[in-house]
């Protein structure tokens, strides 16, 4: 199946937490929730350089992603993308990244009802991500298609 | 030697400055400033922000189960399979479509991640890493093979539910 199939764009589209599976050097696994965006045919990941994901990626390139229609929860099909992954933390990734984060995202009226609803912890989730920062740089994990599964 | 909330160790004076006043003055003074901004940095109750909660508090995810799936070692690679849940009894059952391209193999180690939540305060997770071994509980059918995952590590956390802990330093 191809990555261009009109029911796998859909399901990407409608997707809005990809699920990634990593390996350690010693085939240890990991799965990762995380935000991600749809950027030139490629499948791109936010998160920080220290997280377990970017050096399990760094120890084992192929990766295997998970993206369910979380936008038509009626809809139980998933998308199984499987590539090779590469950790970016150059400037020009970042931007486009949070570019298309800020429209699926944050600019959403669900993201901002939910922070409205939570207005007491915006002042946490602040530090939180302060904490996070500093700790490293912010990451993308940058995943290059190889197959496309539809699965039931 | 001693070590400071930040990591920063404050050494015992070496023989040599021991033996020589004049770098004894020196170090003197870098212990004393030294110590002055440790007071200060341990008078202060240094906390950090977490989204990890007990795994009790998430107990409904592992019996609602909105999305579950592991992550195992392939033949080529990581692999990941949506899966079905049964948590029984503290135990927990997992089902896999016995058409998948790859199962995992009996005693094979995997993770199995249960998760719900699109927008930021709703992310919530439950995480547990372990073994799965063939069920003889649970049979399996022509259509899902049964496992059960004996779990060696589980972390749970709500985005929801950040909050500050005291930091170990």
């Amino acid at each position: 199946m191809q990555g261009d199939n009109v029911v796998v764009q859909a399901i990407i589209h409608e997707g809005r937490v990809a699920r990634i599976a990593t390996l350690s050097q010693q085939a240890h696994p990991s799965i990762t929730p995380i935000y991600f965006a749809a950027v030139r045919g490629q499948i791109w990941l936010g998160t920080s350089d220290w997280t377990l994901a970017v050096r399990q990626v760094r120890a084992d390139p192929r990766v295997s992603v998970l993206i369910a229609p979380e936008l038509r929860p009626h809809d139980s099909r998933i998308v199984r993308v499987s590539g090779q992954a590469s950790a970016r933390t150059d400037a020009q990734a970042q931007m486009l990244y949070v570019l298309h984060v800020a429209l699926r995202y944050s600019l959403n009226p669900g993201q901002l009802r939910n922070t409205l609803a939570h207005a007491h912890l915006i002042r946490l989730r602040r530090h939180y991500h302060q904490q996070s920062a500093a700790k490293g740089s912010m990451c993308i994990i940058a995943v290059v298609p190889e197959r496309f599964e539809l699965l039931p | 030697m001693s070590t400071w909330t930040f990591g920063h160790t404050a050494q015992r004076l070496p023989l040599r400055e021991q033996m020589f006043p004049i770098d004894v003055v020196n170090n003197t003074l870098h212990l004393s400033a030294m110590s002055i901004i440790r007071e200060r940095v341990e008078g202060k109750t240094m906390t950090q922000v977490t989204r990890n909660i007990p795994l009790e508090q998430a107990r409904d995810l592992l019996e609602r189960v909105p999305r579950a799936c592991i992550g195992f070692a392939g033949t080529s690679g990581a692999q990941s399979q949506p899966c079905t849940l049964r948590w029984q009894n503290e135990r927990y059952f997992v089902g896999i479509p016995a058409n998948a391209v790859m199962l995992p193999q009996n005693g094979q180690e995997v993770v199995l991640l249960v998760d719900e939540g699109i927008y930021f305060f709703d992310l919530r997770a439950c995480y547990i890493r372990g073994q799965l071994v063939t069920s003889e509980q649970q049979a399996s059918t022509t259509e899902v093979v049964w496992y059960e995952l004996i779990p060696l590590k589980t972390v749970a956390w709500d985005y929801g539910e950040l909050h500050e802990v005291r930091d170990a330093g």
